[in-house]
């Protein structure tokens, strides 16, 4: 479960980030962040995952907050997907980047391997164990950052624009290897077809302030609230994600 | 023209080289450190003229060459990027040292000319035992190893972070460049000067954020610097017999200047 309480975060030029949020996030529920561009959905994941410092509030994966002392576990529970999968594949074969995380929690070779196994197996990108990540396709390198993240065994899975840059066919790999994951999960995206069909909840961001939180159904379908938050409404979607 | 999807210049060729399985890539990486360290203290140990005692070493990159499929032109280019500062360094004994050694035919060689070709020996053959290190051996397995024989973390961090954002700027350069050449009018122009300077900082800001965003992605996958230390692997006797094979020949030819018996015999003969 992630609880977050009055966050606020600032950049160091003195320019806000994100002010005051709160919300929570129960156990394998689904939750879409949307804002226009900088709304601070970007500012908000990475605060969450104790990347930027917090000016105020709080942020609690099953109870633990992020600490300095108690930072290497709370990394542990919480993944983050980064925007550009190329930021997070750095090693020169994806085992080795799916490996890097588990290594670094100081699991045995063998076991390790074994969890970068059933990660591979769990999103069906088995094959591309021995590749380079520099010569995957995008919806490829998508699919070994999320991999990851994953053999981290996080409680909660923070994305951001997981379908950036994915055609269709590559965004439909991805949906349904998201929502087979049991995780809690928070997604950031402009992709309001994808979010309501994946999510049931979500979180509307503007201007650094969290502006609505409620059904995908209601904020999505709301044409005066989205045009405020420098969104277009979109037809309600049923819960249905068009594969 | 380069494409954006072009693999990094150089550095994932040397990694996708070091994922291999060739009868070098199979020897314990320890004892595939120490012989790289080995040759580079020999090679090191030699005075700056002994351009020519040196020779024998390069049976070592050849030989490497040769039976585990590295490109001599990856190697090549690598190498390149290290003779400026050889020359750099050797060019100043061509003016302090003008004494003439001996003649190669009309042409007269001096101490300083062998003292630069000895330097410039000596750099290519020492970046070339560390290329070929890293073409055999993947960079990760090779810091975890450092780590394990307890070199301090805090080198083996800054190591591992300057190779990661080697690569970062690599690739950073490569966009920026394809971008600059796909609208300055011409594949084959190069930079303009007005623009150089715009466009280095512009590429050191850019390596810079995605370093940063490198560097975040590390540490929430739980990277400190403690990092990852190998696990024990045995050493079997063919790796015991690797070590004694190129040390020791190593040693003999540092000791024995071959080239010089070479010489003496063809002469005795002649």
């Amino acid at each position: 479960m992630l609880t977050v309480s009055g966050l606020t975060v600032e950049y160091p030029d003195g320019g806000r980030g994100v002010a005051g949020v709160s919300f929570s996030i129960t156990d394998g529920e689904s939750v879409a962040l949307v804002g226009g561009n900088g709304a601070g959905k970007t500012t908000l994941l990475l605060a969450l995952a104790g990347v930027l410092a917090v000016k105020a509030g709080t942020a609690a994966v099953n109870g633990l907050s992020y600490s300095h002392k108690d930072r290497a576990e709370y990394r542990r529970l919480i993944g983050l997907v980064f925007q550009n999968p190329d930021d997070m594949l750095f090693m020169p074969r994806v085992l080795d980047d799916i490996m890097f995380g588990p290594r670094n929690l100081g699991m045995t070779e063998r076991d390790a391997r074994c969890r970068a196994d059933e990660v591979m197996d769990e999103l069906g990108i088995s094959h591309l164990a021995y590749r380079s990540p520099m010569k995957l396709s995008g919806g490829e390198k998508r699919m070994a950052g999320l991999a990851a993240v994953l053999a981290m065994r996080p409680s909660v899975l923070l994305l951001d624009e997981p379908t950036a840059f994915l055609d269709p066919r590559a965004r439909r790999a991805l949906i349904r290897a998201l929502a087979r994951l049991p995780q809690s999960k928070l997604i950031a995206t402009h992709d309001l077809a994808f979010a309501g069909g994946l999510c049931g909840r979500a979180l509307l961001l503007s201007d650094g302030r969290l502006r609505a939180d409620g059904s995908c159904a209601e904020l999505f379908g709301d044409g005066s609230l989205m045009d405020e938050c420098g969104l277009e409404a979109v037809p309600h979607t049923n819960g249905e994600v068009s594969l | 023209m380069r494409s954006l999807k072009t693999p990094s210049i150089e550095t994932p060729s040397i990694e996708t080289l070091s994922m291999g399985d060739s009868p070098l890539h199979r020897v314990h990486p320890g004892v595939k450190m120490v012989c790289a360290l080995a040759l580079i203290v020999l090679t090191l140990s030699f005075s700056r003229t002994s351009f020519a005692a040196m020779l024998p070493f390069l049976l070592y990159p050849s030989v490497a060459i040769g039976i585990n499929d590295i490109p001599a032109s990856l190697l090549v280019k690598r190498l390149l990027v290290a003779l400026p500062f050889a020359v750099f360094a050797g060019i100043t004994n061509l003016v302090s040292d003008r004494e003439v050694l001996f003649r190669l035919g009309a042409v007269p060689v001096t101490g300083g000319m062998s003292a630069c070709a000895g330097i410039m020996l000596r750099t290519l053959l020492c970046v070339s035992y560390a290329l070929i290190l890293m073409a055999v051996t993947p960079f990760p397995e090779i810091t975890a190893r450092m780590r394990a024989i307890h070199i301090p973390a805090i080198f083996v961090q800054v190591l591992e972070t300057t190779y990661r954002y080697t690569g970062t700027l690599a690739d950073e350069a490569r966009a920026l460049a394809t971008a600059y050449r796909l609208r300055a009018g011409s594949d084959d122009a190069g930079v303009r000067l007005a623009h150089a300077g715009s466009l280095v900082g512009g590429l050191f800001l850019r390596s810079a954020d995605r370093a940063d965003r490198v560097w975040a992605a590390m540490r929430l996958r739980g990277y400190d610097l403690r990092g990852v230390r190998a696990e024990p692997k045995p050493i079997s006797l063919r790796d015991w017999i690797f070590l004694a094979a190129v040390c020791g020949s190593g040693a003999l030819m540092r000791i024995v200047d071959i080239p010089a018996l070479f010489a003496a015999g063809i002469a005795r003969f002649s």
